[in-house]
């Protein structure tokens, strides 16, 4: 990391400074923005705009041409984008929510129909020999290593305006994406605060497209909030970590391609993004894989031990002493794990793994053949684990209400799950119901 | 007599039942959605899979698929895994898991339930198409065989799948709350035609919500909570107290409504009632 | 200009690209992966990238050998991250497409900057040159039309063969894992075969028109069909239809017209696989609004809206 910040710290260069400012702060408001498109599914929506603001900028010459002084007037071709890119939106809307076409077909269909419309229309340039027409296309569409003062100045100040109504109507946006219908019923303007935010989308991507490039911008509005939602448990931190993304990202693009040499600034802006969601992917915590591949193996060891620990105890028979005197009576049963699980579904090679994990944990004794003893500890264990799991029956009859949130496959102690006070409870009505088990001389088998 | 969640719910030892779930749990994210739960249903009975939302009913469907993985525990049907009796089941999901936009007709929705008979890569013949057509006819269907499926009534929807599932001449049918939002006809049609399933010595399975109507129509029930609460013929385990166990106190404002008048009502759980 | 064997052989290579897009489409808009196709134009650069690097020159061929490997990864990526990670498969394709890109782009760069590789070579493929070889080469069909006859024989062949399964995999997936109709493998399948498709669709006739007419004709008739045979036909002939109709229009009147309207002389024949894609998006704007008309007319009829189950707020689990 210091490696790679020295150029930045000894040559600090203008012009690094300058990309740095305009991809950061692009970075943010893309990534503010692409959660609320990640919520409606429409995450590329600002791709089929950019590809949509090519007839514009044809159109826009060719009128200039007609009209104007000719040439590539920048204020012209920008307009001409920003007209075919919102009936672009319109039509997207118009499609998707009007017509049995789907979001993402209608997508499809406005990127590509405009983009041939645009290519048409470059072509009547073309044929025409209009002066200054050479390098159309790519007069608008920019590069990140080459961003102008100006034009990042422009960024953050798009930038800042967006994340500021963001910020105010927060509220409201908040109730538009997670229930529309809400919103309409509660007379909300939702109509209107939904075309606001699409119209912010297009805004920003013009302004991307023209300073860094449709592909960058493209990535700039799904990875970080793609990225964000493998952390985040709430709107506003989605918000905020998918910004964050955004902007580390750009930065460590921007940086990288500064510090190698031939390195395009878009591309490594990208692939930062590619590399953080992948990360994340694999190691955020409770969604990423490796956390929940991890977890899930963890947890199915420790319900298999408690499983076989509960079996051999119920094996041994006089579970009532067991849990309410700690008294154990059968200390010398032998029993077969495959025989005590008969009724727990388990393969035989699963029931080989929890007993070997278990002899060596000191909690079995094997005795012969495939027949082995609770040790002590092993017996101490298996008492607490039948009583947490009975604690845990109860808790679900009594207070399904607090259970069912609370509810985790493995428990060691019932605090983990139930309020202290229930907790005593519940454990007051185990025992009163371990002395009534006793008197009437049940027995309880196979719990 | 209610047996409760580990031994064999409420059967004569000699029946072998057709579903035997034992100490079944199932986790989403880390979260069970099933815990340890067991039960047995004989064959030939409707039993109805009763509990409130979130209760697992419709995960308890699924495992029994195989559609989710099961943390621990084991499954039989008919005494044998799943992979070896797949053909005999049948399976009406709920009426929301499919898009109801898609360009087909009831008739070959209906067909679909034969798709395990046909083979991989074989194409559905007109005998399939009959059979279709009379599986439809079933639940009073025929006529509308060639609409498509999106301009159905959610009635008519739920009853095309029923008729795929009766297509399918299977054992065991497991349904996933084909009773929520449809309409008297179409109520009384899946009624009659369960009954007509158990006549034949099928099985059914159902996912249902409406405590009142679950006693007239099922002879076997499953209550369930996360964990079963219980498990057995309908007239025993539909009694208050099991259902006191499995909704809280709430449920008693749902089945009695002599207790309307209970000023308990105010808070459902109760916090301050002795466990 | 006059109609001559060169505009026929146009009409003929375009309408055979787009029945051979408009099978594998039908499949991807039932099941929402429309913007796949287009994703896959920009994530074969790093293919025909290592391809180079690997036979250390431009040999075409080898080129395209290396995109379709790169456009099958992308797609059965963008499947695979749609599960991973939970999300829908545009986010998905976005993420894949965007990554592979400027993974080709850096590669370039960094190991091939001298060559001026370009992903046109593949990539931008332009239809009235494609069938240029008839004429000097005096081929008799030329390689463009071979070469998108052949993806039509597949992907025909993959619809008959697995109709019924690619059907209950894209209506109901649970029934069909229900019923062990392998509803995973026929979408990998599926996703697998459109990456072809388009890829060698690409090399000749460009990335425009293959965007266009895997997704547009199937929109165009889901608005319509009652049935998916009904669809894939109707798909068929729209691709037929805007082929045809594009290629008229882009020989003059659509270039005349924009020029005409701003007020400069005639502007003369344009990009005729820009033009098919546009008209494509003209016909089926056409079309919405005639179905949307005809709804308001006969009220009771079953509507263009979608049902309940597609109007609610469609979004992927919220954190």
């Amino acid at each position: 990391m210091i490696a790679a910040l020295e150029p930045w710290a000894a040559a600090p260069s203008y012009n690094l400074r300058v990309v740095v400012l305009g991809v950061a702060t692009l970075g943010v408001t893309t990534g503010v923005l692409g959660c609320f498109l990640l919520f409606r599914r429409r995450s590329l929506l600002s791709d089929a705009l950019g590809h949509a603001t090519l007839p514009g900028v044809a159109l826009a010459f060719l009128l200039a041409a007609r009209l104007g002084p000719g040439g590539k007037p920048f204020l012209a071709l920008m307009c001409g984008a920003l007209v075919t890119g919102w009936i672009a939106l319109r039509a997207v809307h118009f499609l998707g929510r009007r017509t049995r076409i789907r979001e993402d077909a209608a997508l499809a269909c406005v990127l590509s129909a405009s983009y041939g419309l645009g290519v048409v229309w470059l072509s009547v340039v073309q044929n025409l020999e209009l002066p200054h027409a050479s390098g159309l296309e790519s007069s608008i569409y920019g590069m990140a290593a080459s961003l102008l003062l100006s034009e990042s100045v422009a960024l953050a100040g798009i930038s800042i305006a967006t994340l500021v109504g963001v910020g105010l109507l927060f509220k409201e946006l908040n109730a538009l994406s997670f229930d529309e219908g809400f919103v309409s019923a509660h007379g909300l303007p939702h109509r209107w605060l939904d075309e606001l935010l699409m119209v912010a989308c297009l805004l920003v991507t013009i302004a991307g497209i023209q300073a860094v490039g449709l592909l960058l911008v493209t990535a700039m509005f799904v990875i970080p909030a793609a990225t964000a939602r493998l952390y985040a448990r709430s709107l506003r931190g989605t918000l905020v970590i998918a910004g964050a993304v955004g902007a580390a990202g750009s930065v460590g693009g921007a940086i990288a391609s500064a510090t190698v040499q031939r390195l395009p600034a878009g591309a490594a802006i990208i692939l930062a993004l590619g590399g953080l969601f992948f990360l994340s992917l694999v190691l955020a915590p409770r969604r990423g894989l490796a956390f929940t591949k991890a977890s899930a193996a963890l947890r199915r060891r420790r319900t298999e031990n408690g499983q076989l620990l509960r079996a051999l105890l119920a094996a041994e028979g006089a579970q009532q002493l067991a849990l309410l005197h700690e008294h154990r009576v059968g200390s010398s049963v032998d029993a077969s794990p495959a025989q005590a699980l008969r009724d727990w579904g388990w393969a035989p090679q699963r029931v080989e793994r929890a007993v070997r994990r278990l002899t060596r944990s000191g909690d079995l004794l094997p005795t012969n053949a495939d027949r082995v003893q609770l040790s002590y500890q092993g017996w101490q264990r298996a008492v607490r684990a039948e009583r947490t799991h009975r604690l845990t029956q109860l808790l679900l009859a009594k207070r399904p209400d607090v259970a069912r949130d609370a509810l985790l496959a493995p428990v060691d102690e019932i605090e983990e799950i139930a309020p202290a006070g229930v907790a005593a409870e519940l454990r007051r009505t185990l025992e009163l119901q371990l002395e009534a088990e006793l008197r009437l001389g049940r027995t309880a088998t196979g719990r | 007599m209610i047996v409760r969640s580990d031994s064999k719910g409420g059967l004569p030892p000699q029946a072998e039942p057709v579903v035997d779930v034992r100490r079944l749990t199932v986790c989403y994210d880390g979260k069970p959605a099933l815990w340890e739960a067991g039960l047995a249903v004989p064959r030939g009975t409707l039993t109805g899979v009763i509990g409130p939302n979130g209760a697992g009913k419709s995960t308890l469907l699924k495992a029994l698929l195989g559609l989710v993985p099961a943390a621990t525990g084991s499954i039989e049907l008919f005494g044998k895994p799943l992979k070896e009796v797949r053909r005999r089941i049948a399976y009406v999901p709920q009426r929301e898991s499919v898009d109801w936009d898609y360009p087909i007709s009831a008739r070959d929705v209906v067909a679909m339930g034969l798709y395990g008979r046909v083979g991989f890569g074989r194409w559905i013949g007109r005998r399939e198409k009959r059979e279709a057509e009379a599986a439809l006819a079933r639940v009073g269907m025929d006529e509308l065989a060639d609409r498509r499926i999106g301009s159905l009534s959610g009635g008519q929807q739920q009853r095309v799948f029923l008729a795929r599932a009766l297509a399918q001449g299977a054992d065991l049918y497991l349904m996933d709350e084909p009773f929520a939002g449809i309409d008297a006809t179409t109520e009384a049609v899946i009624v009659d035609q369960m009954r007509r399933l158990r006549a034949g010595g099928a099985t059914v399975v159902c996912v249902h919500h409406d405590l009142a109507s679950a006693r007239s129509y099922f002879d076997h029930a499953v209550v369930l909570n996360l964990r079963v609460v219980a498990c057995g013929p309908a007239s025993e385990v539909l009694g208050h107290d099991v259902l006191a166990e499995c909704y809280g106190d709430a449920v008693g404002w749902m089945i009695d409504p002599g207790r309307l008048e209970d000023p308990h009502l105010g808070c459902p759980y109760g916090g301050t009632q002795p466990l | 200009m006059s109609w001559n064997q060169l505009d026929t052989w146009i009409v003929i290579t375009a309408a055979l690209v787009s029945m051979a897009c408009a099978l594998p489409g039908v499949f991807l808009v039932l099941s929402r992966q429309s913007m796949m196709a287009h994703g896959l134009s920009h994530a074969v650069l790093p293919g025909i990238v290592v391809a180079y690097l690997v036979s250390g020159g431009i040999h075409t061929p080898t080129l395209v050998a290396g995109a379709l490997v790169a456009g099958v990864l992308c797609a059965t990526l963008t499947r695979a991250l749609q599960e991973a990670a939970s999300i829908d498969p545009g986010t998905a394709s976005g993420i894949s497409f965007t990554t592979l890109f400027a993974l080709g782009l850096v590669l370039q760069r960094l190991f091939a900057d001298h060559a001026h590789i370009e992903a046109s070579h593949v990539l931008y493929g332009n239809l009235e040159l494609s069938i240029l070889d008839v004429l000097f080469q005096g081929s008799a069909f030329p390689a463009a039309a071979r070469r998108a006859l052949l993806g039509l024989a597949l992907n025909a062949g993959l619809v008959l063969f697995l109709f019924k399964e690619l059907r209950i995999a894209t209506f109901d997936p649970q029934h069909a894992a229900a019923v062990g109709a392998r509803p995973r493998l026929v979408e990998y399948l599926l996703v697998s075969s459109s990456a072809f498709t388009c890829v060698l669709a690409f090399e000749s006739v460009g990335s425009i028109l293959v965007v266009a007419m895997m997704i547009v004709p199937p929109a165009f008739a889901s608005l319509f069909a009652r049935d998916l045979r009904e669809m894939i036909a109707l798909s068929l002939g729209f691709g037929v239809a805007a082929s045809l109709l594009g290629h008229v229009l882009s020989r003059g009147p659509l270039g005349n017209a924009t020029a005409a309207v701003i007020g400069f002389g005639p502007a003369g024949s344009t990009n005729t696989a820009g033009g098919i894609a546009a008209t494509a998006g003209l016909l089926l704007l056409a079309g919405t609004v005639a179905r949307v008309l005809w709804d308001r007319r006969r009220p009771g009829w079953p509507s263009a809206v979608p049902g309940e189950a597609g109007r609610l707020p469609s979004g992927p689990a919220r954190p």
